[in-house]
């Protein structure tokens, strides 16, 4: 089409229209910098034309998929023929399939690098404006470059199993691998064909659509990636219990081995949890930490179920007992990971009828989860009965109950998020009209089946393996339940007045660290015992957080001049104006709230509002003065003129607490993981 | 060339992580030597062609040897042209071909000839809005770029019959920018930006100058100080 020639937005148009492709320069931050000059000088040492990259990349995607089918193939067939180089060449294949996915990624993240806008994936995901950071993680800003993550991951888990095996090369470990082939080979295709990130424009567009702008923050760069290594870990897990229902012995060793596996995957699950809330908090600007959304639901529900699947590991690796329920757990963990895939993934979180519309990717992604967890169950129903070794007997008082009674809460509580979450997208599937199912239903059923557990955490450690006795356990709850009843109340009552959700959290709290921590100083410091402490000790955190914050909080909406002060919990608030400030792919609006406390300054927040050029979107930004004991934290609303702005103005009493909790819950499984790995060593030496 | 060189190499290496392990691992353990050697050919075979199949149903070589677009194309255009001059010769009363015709000759620069083609388009099928907006191009090129005269009668006739005419809607919002009407400019170039494919050169450059008639809209209005958030484009009307 010829353009006007008298056009005047045309004189302009050279530079955004310049299609020359930018030559990275060192301006990338700390965390990158290794990475980018590597791939950059391996590129350059080729010196290959850019439009290649992609196209290799293609092809990496494409040899990483059929070596993952040998993987599988040569992996359970060769394990069970029993042949040395069928087993040593789907280790090979192992190997290599994690290479090649790596390459794919790279040639992925390197698109993004230099805005090669030819890759679709890229146009629609990025721009030229687009700070280099968020560049990269654009890379898996998208559809089809979350799951490419997935399964880069998800190969990442499998050269590390397939690394730490003994060269030789023994069966289980050859069919764990089999497995995990199994299930790269299923997610492998399901980017090929289906979500395929090399898809190329031909003509390029001069410009890219820019990325999301809630994807334009530093909490996209830990919290997929933490929480994907949290999922697919479990995939570890499901691996073990297949390959060992595969080979006929479900005894005690599968269970040791998958255990420390399944404490990493748990340990990434929380970490990604974590961010994610955190994320949620001071992104969303709506000041909570847990919405009961669906896509938190979705990553909730393998946490539970992964939490259920280590005490229930700890039992069997140690007791010989629980084989089957364990098995269960680790394919149920690994199932709830599929699920919350695809509830993210599929779009059907958006519209089921977005789903319909578009259901290849849906389909695929249901397919993938009925053939693996329908596989699995069909193998347990099969081989369990047959292989089964019966271990030692408990009585009904012992730990063995008492840890199987958590976790079955713990299951009956990932069956109400299940149903929470599933049943609005079922009745809306069905034509049955929109339900919202929210906070209300989740708090109020969730919270009652979570207290028990609690409790139980704090008597489980009091009893003794496969018989304890009543009198035992009584005298060793006495004093920290006292305590809890004192204490709770007391504090609340200490920080303001008497409300239940405080003296609930601070009573569990009291409760769970007097009744481990002792126990633990009693039975001596093991790398594995402290580890265990020091999660438990983090729920005791967790809960003082959502306690406090839950029964403390206060919130206030105001219009403000510039010059006018209010006072909000216990804090003078003075606002000071607006000032507009540019960003690099926006423009904002900043306002400056001065916070002292007695006359003596505290803090100066700054939230802005930003309107980001390429999507037109206006974000708010909120900001947050973070605290010991509580944040302060403000969100600048709308204009109602030019000089008065509503501001909306929080105290979140103990909310560090939740995230601190969380981190703690982390670094106990680590250390758990790494005396697992002390202790093994030096059994084997 | 250097492509399917590396993407060989890249088979190559793959085959290696399968094979290498296969050979060296001792046979002594083999119950049956053959298995091995099987799996081996099979191997050989199946992954360079499998790559291959499927890179070619899935890749896109092509872009690798495409080229630089228009390049050489003028030659053809001037054939076209002279044969669309021909046809039309013969068959006078086809409006799409002097449509077709005055487009052409607008794209090279031939005003005048331009201007006849469209005129004899329009005349011969009056209910066309496309080309009556095309016409109204060409006649506000022959006053400097003037939209305000006849070229303003015809763009408004277009958009009665089609209210979505692209071209229709771009004149009217740059008429009424002519005008100083801010908020009428905003109005149609918002309503062409709904009907242009976001990848395209020409929704940005709408999409720029819908930017400058809405920032100078809500200035004109008063509301100058929220304005500043859109960050107009500094630049002058048009000559």
């Amino acid at each position: 089409m010829p353009r006007p020639f008298f056009d005047f937005h045309h004189n302009g148009h050279n530079e955004s229209g310049n299609t020359s492709i930018p030559t990275p320069n060192g301006r990338c931050p700390d965390s990158l910098s290794f990475v980018v000059p590597v791939v950059f000088v391996v590129v350059n040492l080729l010196s290959l034309d850019d439009k290649l990259i992609p196209e290799l990349g293609h092809v990496a995607l494409i040899l990483a998929l059929q070596l993952a089918l040998l993987q599988s193939v040569l992996g359970i067939f060769g394990a069970s023929r029993g042949s040395a180089r069928l087993m040593a060449a789907a280790r090979g294949a192992a190997f290599g399939q994690g290479l090649f996915v790596a390459l794919g990624f790279a040639a992925l993240a390197w698109s993004f690098y230099v805005n090669d806008f030819s890759v679709l994936n890229v146009a629609e995901h990025s721009s030229r404006h687009l700070p280099e950071v968020y560049r990269l993680t654009a890379t898996w800003g998208s559809h089809e470059g979350s799951i490419l993550l997935w399964a880069l991951i998800l190969s990442g888990w499998t050269v590390a199993v397939a690394a730490l095996a003994k060269r030789g090369g023994d069966p289980l470990t050859t069919r764990v691998l089999g497995v995990m082939g199994l299930v790269s080979t299923g997610f492998l295709a399901f980017i090929l064909f289906t979500s395929n990130p090399f898809l190329r424009l031909d003509p390029p567009p001069p410009e890219g659509l820019d990325l999301n702008p809630l994807l334009q923050d530093p909490g996209m760069i830990a919290h997929p990636p933490l929480l994907y290594m949290g999922y697919v870990g479990f995939s570890v897990a499901f691996a073990f219990a297949v390959a060992a229902l595969l080979s006929g012995r479900l005894d005690t060793e599968w269970s040791r081995r998958a255990r420390s596996w399944t404490l990493v995957a748990w340990l990434f699950l929380t970490l990604g949890i974590m961010v994610g809330s955190w994320w949620a908090y001071y992104e969303l600007g709506w000041g909570g930490w847990w919405f009961w959304d669906p896509t938190e639901n979705a990553s909730l529900m393998p946490w539970l179920v992964g939490t259920a699947l280590l005490h229930s590991l700890a039992v069997t690796g140690k007791r010989g007992v629980f084989q089957v329920w364990t098995v269960f757990l680790a394919i149920g963990a690994f199932a709830l990971s599929l699920v919350g895939t695809f509830l993210v993934r599929s779009g059907v979180l958006s519209s089921v009828h977005a789903f319909a519309q578009d259901p290849a990717r849906g389909f695929f992604l249901l397919l993938l989860l009925v053939l693996f967890v329908g596989a699995a169950l069909w193998v347990l129903a099969l081989r369990a009965p047959k292989h089964i070794a019966p271990g030692p007997g408990f009585a009904l008082l012992s730990r063995e109950t008492l840890i199987l009674a958590g976790n079955v809460l713990l299951l009956v509580a990932t069956g109400t998020v299940l149903l929470g979450t599933l049943y609005p997208l079922m009745l809306d599937a069905l034509g049955q009209g929109k339900v919202s199912v929210g906070p209300p239903y989740f708090n109020g059923v969730f919270v009652p089946l979570m207290v028990p557990v609690l409790l139980l955490l704090g008597i489980g450690p009091l009893a003794h393996w496969q018989r304890a006795s009543w009198p035992e356990i009584l005298s060793g709850m006495k004093w920290p339940m006292l305590a809890a009843v004192v204490v709770g109340p007391a504090l609340s009552l200490a920080y303001g007045e008497l409300r239940w959700q405080a003296m609930l959290g601070l009573g569990l709290a009291v409760w769970i660290v007097l009744a481990t921590v002792p126990r633990l100083l009693q039975r001596g410091c093991t790398l594995v015992r402290v580890g265990m402490g020091l999660a438990h000790c983090g729920v005791a955190i967790g809960v003082i957080g959502i306690g406090m914050v839950t029964a403390f909080e206060s919130e206030r909406s105001l219009t403000m001049s510039a010059g006018e002060s209010a006072t909000v919990a216990g804090h003078e608030w003075l606002f000071k104006g607006i000032a507009e400030v540019p960003g690099p792919n926006y423009s904002a609006v900043r306002g400056t709230l001065a916070v002292s406390r007695g006359g003596a300054p505290v803090a100066e927040l700054q939230p802005e509002k930003r309107v980001y050029h390429a999507s037109k979107t206006t974000m708010t930004e909120s900001a947050i003065r973070y605290g010991m004991f509580g944040d302060l934290y403000a969100v600048l609303g709308d204009p109602l003129s030019h000089e008065t702005w509503t501001v909306r103005i929080f105290h979140k009493p103990f909310i560090g607490w939740i995230w601190g909790g969380a981190a703690s819950m982390a670094l106990g499984a680590a250390l758990a993981a790494l005396g697992r790995r002390k202790t093994r060593e030096g059994v084997e030496a | 060339m250097t492509f399917w060189s590396i993407a060989a190499t890249l088979v190559l290496l793959a085959l290696a992580f399968v094979l290498v392990p296969m050979v060296r691992a001792s046979s002594a353990l083999e119950s049956s030597g053959s298995t091995g050697r099987r799996w081996f050919v099979l191997l050989l075979l199946a992954i360079p062609f499998g790559s291959f199949g499927l890179y070619r149903y899935l890749g896109a070589p092509g872009i690798l040897d495409a080229q630089p677009a228009l390049q050489g194309k003028s030659h053809d255009v001037d054939a076209m042209l002279t044969a669309l001059e021909k046809r039309l010769q013969d068959k006078p009363d086809d409006a799409e071909g002097w449509y077709v015709l005055g487009r052409s000759y607008l794209a090279m620069q031939r005003i005048a000839d331009a201007e006849a083609a469209l005129a004899r388009a329009v005349k011969l099928s009056p209910g066309e809005a496309r080309m009556l907006a095309q016409y109204a191009e060409v006649v506000a090129i022959t006053e400097n770029g003037n939209l305000q005269g006849k070229a303003r009668a015809l763009i408004a006739e277009a958009l009665e019959l089609d209210p979505q005419e692209e071209k229709a809607l771009e004149l009217a919002g740059l008429s009424a920018y002519q005008r100083e009407e801010w908020a009428q400019a905003a109005y149609y170039w918002r309503h062409l930006l709904k009907r242009l494919p976001p990848d395209s050169e020409f929704y940005q450059d709408i999409e720029k100058a819908l930017k400058d008639a809405r920032g100078r809209a809500e200035h004109s209005s008063g509301l100058g100080g929220r304005a500043q958030l859109e960050a107009p484009a500094k630049r002058s009307p048009p000559p």
